[in-house]
């Protein structure tokens, strides 16, 4: 399975350029209702993309990592903007993989023409590791607490497939042997709770499971035709199915991993081909890029319901919106989606993001977040208090309760606040001369969360 | 308590038991008026303080006096209104200088008054309890009436002077300071003569 395509660029100039024009000309008029669920709300499209194939977001939903083939660049688009900010691209050969780790401070970006990964940091781009392998690289997954690193190899000479660990950003540490022999392995994902790796075998039509904590391997075979071509591979953040794209079959199916011994069921058949997947954090919608290639106006991507296996529509608004869909991704709010439109041969034009709203609405930010350095002085003592109001947003769906955090990266919860009540938060035990960053966030009835509004203050 | 207090303490003591031809014992009763902001802001202008005064005779004019002060009072932070309690124990000892006028005996005292500061801050923010001695100063100045032969009456009108040191320590929950006790004492004081 080619999921990659080794540069042309120079045959493409004129209609690319063509097509970049029509598109941004017509932008304006392709943005829908910000609150429509499962639609295409808009596009990013950039002079320097050529294939887009891959995407990684940042947890704060604020920038949008862009693998692009054929352009050999790692873009990172604004996504308070939705435009690609020049300054931030990352040069490397070939790019087709990328997964963030857990901070969102580094990127790994797999090369399989040079058989290599790069990490770099995103904010610097400085380059903070470079691992080479002997072999074929086919997929990567990072675990969930950012230690490690799986690259799904192929043995070059005999086409055997293993597994690469690295530890530490750079250290190769050990290889996991694949049992089963020659297997045609697409893709390699990893459970949320880090214990298990899941790797797709196409041509046996199986999915091998590794067990990190013994390194002993099971099979998860259907018995019919339900991981025939299993190629790319998701599994829902309760850990409990995993989606499976099954290529060239033109369909999907879910591995029940609940199931003694785990089951696998096909979710639909009509499809064009099923490539990337992506799983809303509540784990109950997958977005599936469906890619037609002989007519790609009938591209769209396809949703999924994981609960009942089936398939209960397609976002597709228009050939140009959704044309070649391959790398796709959903914000951590589970509100906005991302396809990565790759080079369209049929019409010789270049690449873009799609942008979609998800089934979920997400409330809108806290409006008139405010930080106050305040101090409650005692006869010996002063406890310096920052305190933080804010108003419901003016529109949008009503927020249930809000939630505050110290980082961007929405890790470091101080306080859910009740909608009900006085939208207020007082930070106790600050220092002097110390500068304070709050990020708040609406809190919807469905769990989702808004964007973040943010303030500093100084004590 | 600072060891040279208490050594002048007892050898005071020794003073007024040897050599006392006069010894004036009373209670004591005086509006507190603070002069520090921040006590003033918390606590209010006011308050009462209550204590008990030995006077002896020294030699000629000169008196040794012992005191001891009990100040109690609640209030609220600014802003926050957090709820918080001050008692203040005084041991005042120095000399009174008595100057005969025809309507009473006037004088003047200066002292140390060794202070103990007990606060309470009722917030879960912060560590509720401080508890420290100190040793301030006191001015005196009053007039003794006698009532009878051993019934006295004392008008007064003090100054102590007594700042409790809290060592701020950086990155800390809260942030210490020091806290200024001076206040004016005005009160009476109904006493009688051993």
């Amino acid at each position: 399975m080619e999921i990659y395509r080794k540069g042309v660029v120079g045959v493409r100039s004129f209609h690319s350029r063509l097509n970049l024009v029509i598109a941004l000309l017509l932008l304006p008029s392709l943005c829908v209702g910000d609150d429509t669920p499962n639609t295409v709300t808009g596009i990013i499209a950039y002079s320097g993309f050529i294939n887009p194939i891959d995407l990684a977001i940042s947890n704060d939903g604020s920038k949008l990592l862009i693998v692009d083939n054929d352009a050999n660049a790692v873009f990172q688009a604004n996504l308070s903007l939705n435009s690609v900010d020049p300054a931030l691209t990352f040069a490397i050969t070939y790019p087709t993989n990328i997964v963030l780790s857990p901070n969102n401070n580094i990127a790994y970006v797999m090369s399989p023409v040079t058989n290599v990964v790069t990490a770099f940091n995103i904010a610097t781009l400085g380059v903070a590791a470079t691992i080479s392998f002997a072999d074929q690289l086919n997929a990567i997954a990072i675990a969930p607490d950012g230690s490690r690193l799986y690259v799904l190899n192929t043995d070059s000479g005999s086409g055997m497939a293993y597994i690469s660990v690295v530890t530490n950003m750079l250290v190769l540490t050990n290889v996991i042997a694949l049992l089963g022999g020659f297997q045609n392995q697409a893709d390699v994902i990893i459970s949320p709770d880090g214990g298990t790796l899941y790797v797709s075998n196409i041509s046996s039509s199986t999915i091998t499971v590794i067990d990190l904590l013994t390194f002993s391997q099971s099979t998860i075979s259907s018995g019919d035709s339900a991981l025939d071509g299993a190629a790319f591979l998701a599994v829902t953040p309760n850990g409990e199915t995993i989606c499976v794209a099954n290529g060239s079959n033109n369909w999907t199916s879910e591995v029940d991993l609940t199931a003694v011994p785990p089951t696998a069921a096909i979710s639909a058949n009509s499809f064009n081909a099923i490539s990337y997947i992506a799983i809303t954090p509540e784990g109950d919608i997958a977005y599936l890029s469906d890619q037609n290639v002989g007519v790609p106006s009938n591209s769209s991507v396809d949703i999924l319901d994981v609960k009942s296996n089936t398939v209960t529509g397609s976002i597709s608004t228009g050939a140009f919106l959704i044309t070649t869909p391959s790398g796709i991704t959903i914000s951590a709010n589970g509100a906005k989606g991302y396809v990565a439109n790759g080079y369209d041969t049929s019409n010789a034009s270049t690449g873009y993001i799609s942008i979609f709203n998800t089934n979920v609405i997400a409330p809108l930010s806290p409006a008139g977040l405010q930080a106050r350095a305040q101090a409650n002085i005692f006869l010996v003592q002063t406890d310096l208090i920052n305190t933080i109001t804010w108003s419901p947003p003016a529109s949008g769906i009503e927020p249930v309760s809000y939630k505050l955090y110290r980082d961007a990266g929405l890790t470091e919860l101080i306080a859910t606040v009740p909608a009900g009540g006085v939208l207020q938060y007082q930070d106790h035990n600050r220092q002097y001369n110390t500068t304070y960053s709050y990020y708040v966030v609406s809190v919807g009835a469905n769990g989702v969360l808004s964007q973040p509004a943010s303030v500093i203050v100084t004590d | 308590m600072k060891k040279n207090t208490f050594v002048f303490l007892i050898l005071l003591l020794q003073g007024i038991s040897l050599q006392a031809h006069d010894i004036l014992l009373e209670a004591k009763t005086a509006l507190f008026l603070p002069t520090g902001t921040n006590f003033k802001n918390i606590y209010g202008k006011t308050g009462g303080i209550y204590g008990l005064e030995l006077t002896g005779k020294l030699k000629g004019n000169w008196y040794g006096f012992l005191s001891a002060d009990f100040f109690n009072k609640h209030g609220n932070t600014l802003i926050f209104d957090t709820y918080t309690n001050v008692k203040i124990e005084n041991i005042g000892i120095g000399l009174k200088y008595f100057m005969p006028l025809n309507c009473g005996d006037l004088y003047l005292g200066v002292g140390a008054l060794p202070t103990r500061l007990h606060t309470f801050d009722d917030s879960q923010f912060v560590p509720k309890i401080h508890d420290k001695w100190t040793c301030g100063g006191i001015a005196k100045l009053g007039m003794v009436f006698d009532v009878t032969q051993h019934l006295f009456v004392d008008l007064f009108f003090d100054y102590n002077f007594t700042k409790v040191n809290f060592k701020f320590i950086p990155n800390q929950p809260t942030q210490l300071h020091n806290a200024k006790l001076n206040s004016f004492w005005l009160g009476l004081g109904l006493g009688c003569r051993l």
